[in-house]
């Protein structure tokens, strides 16, 4: 697989809220190729503080899984990319799993990442898998043959939100990760400035940016296509497609 | 997590055989995470005729009144809504408020082996006076819920586990 010369996707992530159709539409029209949506969970382990205080306040706005799902379809309703749905396993415990795919899937969804489901349960949910620094090769062998597009880098021991630098540990996973495995390799955790996705853009083949998408998110949707944009134009700037 | 803690299960049944010859008839212990019951109940576990019981704050009892969620990386009886968002647990004792549960309680409530009873914060309160009152014992708020139904036991030869002292609980409970 030719890293070098693919055009390297740009993932947003935003939080099921009732301006997520407009702003995943802005963030389309900046450049994303993959929106996340994130359903919102009351303990979301992953999580930093940022996208733990966006999941409160969408809870609190009643958003829940029935409500996310409709927001999900509204999303699709404006944009032609690739929706993923990203939450935690106690989500599809209470839905039901198999119903979850099939409601998702009917409001254009894509894959799911569930953040607390091992590899080994529920196989017949279709997922992108999670790896991180401290995974094992055996693990990240196994998450490979088993995720559904592309395999998530979680590039730092810890939550998600935005850093000051890019992990230090990414390039060594990248590395053990191609080594394994031909599968697209997506980093995400702790990037946020264009500096950092074009740094990135270097070593994966995507790059997933979450907690500074959600902040700016909430200065609306000129903010964030403009944010995006700035994102898109240093990956493509560093690593012309 | 089990195997470090079953150190309270196995010493304690030695020690109560070299002290009385026999074994308890109910081994009792308070359940917040769940490690000081499954480490005391795991002395006794395959002794079929002990009772294990395991005693839950009222306010955040996850194996009586929970239904299978996953919290914190494991799938186990969870105080949880619904939409599986996981509910908030109320308790006078900061170590059993917490909504979810170590998920082998859960198996054991299932298969019947353990059975698991509620306690309020009041009893709770009245146990550890009388403890304290009558032997000079300060056992933790945790501990207390354990206490308090064992007293209600109709048996001779009861086996509590003190899981902690209550030194760290007195400013809390000299504001009731
Ligand atoms: C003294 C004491 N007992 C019991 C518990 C409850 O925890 P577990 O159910 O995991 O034993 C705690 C928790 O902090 C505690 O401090």
């Amino acid at each position: 697989m030719s890293s070098a010369t693919a055009a390297k996707s740009l993932v947003i992530y935003l939080v099921c809220e009732p301006e997520t159709p407009e702003l995943a539409e802005a963030a389309v029209e900046g450049g994303a190729d993959i929106v996340e949506l994130g359903i919102p969970f009351s303990d979301p382990l992953a999580e930093g503080p940022t996208i733990r205080l966006a999941s409160e306040r969408a809870l609190a706005r009643g958003m829940r899984t029935k409500q996310c799902l409709e927001c999900i379809a509204a999303v699709r309703e404006r944009v032609d990319v690739p929706l993923v749905p990203m939450t935690y396993a106690a989500i599809l415990e209470a839905y039901g799993y198999e119903r979850f795919v099939e409601d998702s899937r009917a409001a254009g969804a894509t894959s799911a990442i569930v953040v607390d489901l091992p590899v080994e349960e529920h196989r017949d949910v279709a997922r992108i898998q999670l790896v991180a620094p401290t995974s094992t090769d055996e693990r990240i062998s196994v998450c490979a043959e088993h995720t559904d597009g592309w395999l998530y880098l979680v590039s730092l021991t810890g939550t998600t939100g935005a850093r000051d630098e890019v992990s230090p540990a990414l390039a060594g996973l990248v590395e053990r990760a191609r080594a394994l495995t031909g599968v697209p390799l997506y980093a995400g955790f702790g990037i946020s400035t264009p500096a950092h996705a074009a740094s990135v853009a270097e070593l994966a083949d995507g790059v997933v940016v979450g907690s500074r998408a959600v902040q700016v998110a909430v200065e609306g949707p000129d903010a964030l296509r403009e944010y995006v944009a700035g994102l898109r134009a240093a990956i493509d700037a560093a690593v012309p497609a | 997590m089990r195997e470090l803690q079953r150190v309270i299960g196995d010493e304690s049944r030695e020690q109560l055989l070299a002290a009385e010859g026999r074994l308890p008839e109910v081994v009792v212990a308070c359940v917040g995470g769940g490690s000081n019951a499954i480490g005391i109940f795991y002395g006794f576990v395959d002794d079929a005729d002990v009772r294990l019981v395991g005693v839950e704050a009222a306010g955040a009892a996850s194996l009586g009144t929970g239904r299978a969620a996953v919290l914190h990386g494991a799938r186990s009886s969870v105080l949880a809504d619904d939409d599986g968002q996981i509910a908030d647990a109320h308790s006078i004792s900061a170590g059993l408020d917490y909504p979810g549960v170590g998920p082998e309680h859960a198996a054991l409530r299932d298969s019947g082996r353990a059975t698991y009873v509620p306690c309020t914060d009041e009893e709770a309160l009245d146990a550890f006076h009388r403890l304290a009152k009558t032997e000079g014992i300060i056992p933790a708020l945790e501990s207390s819920h354990a206490l308090a139904r064992a007293l209600d036991l109709d048996a001779e030869l009861v086996l509590v586990c003190l899981s902690g002292r209550g030194d760290k609980d007195l400013a809390e409970v000299l504001s009731h």
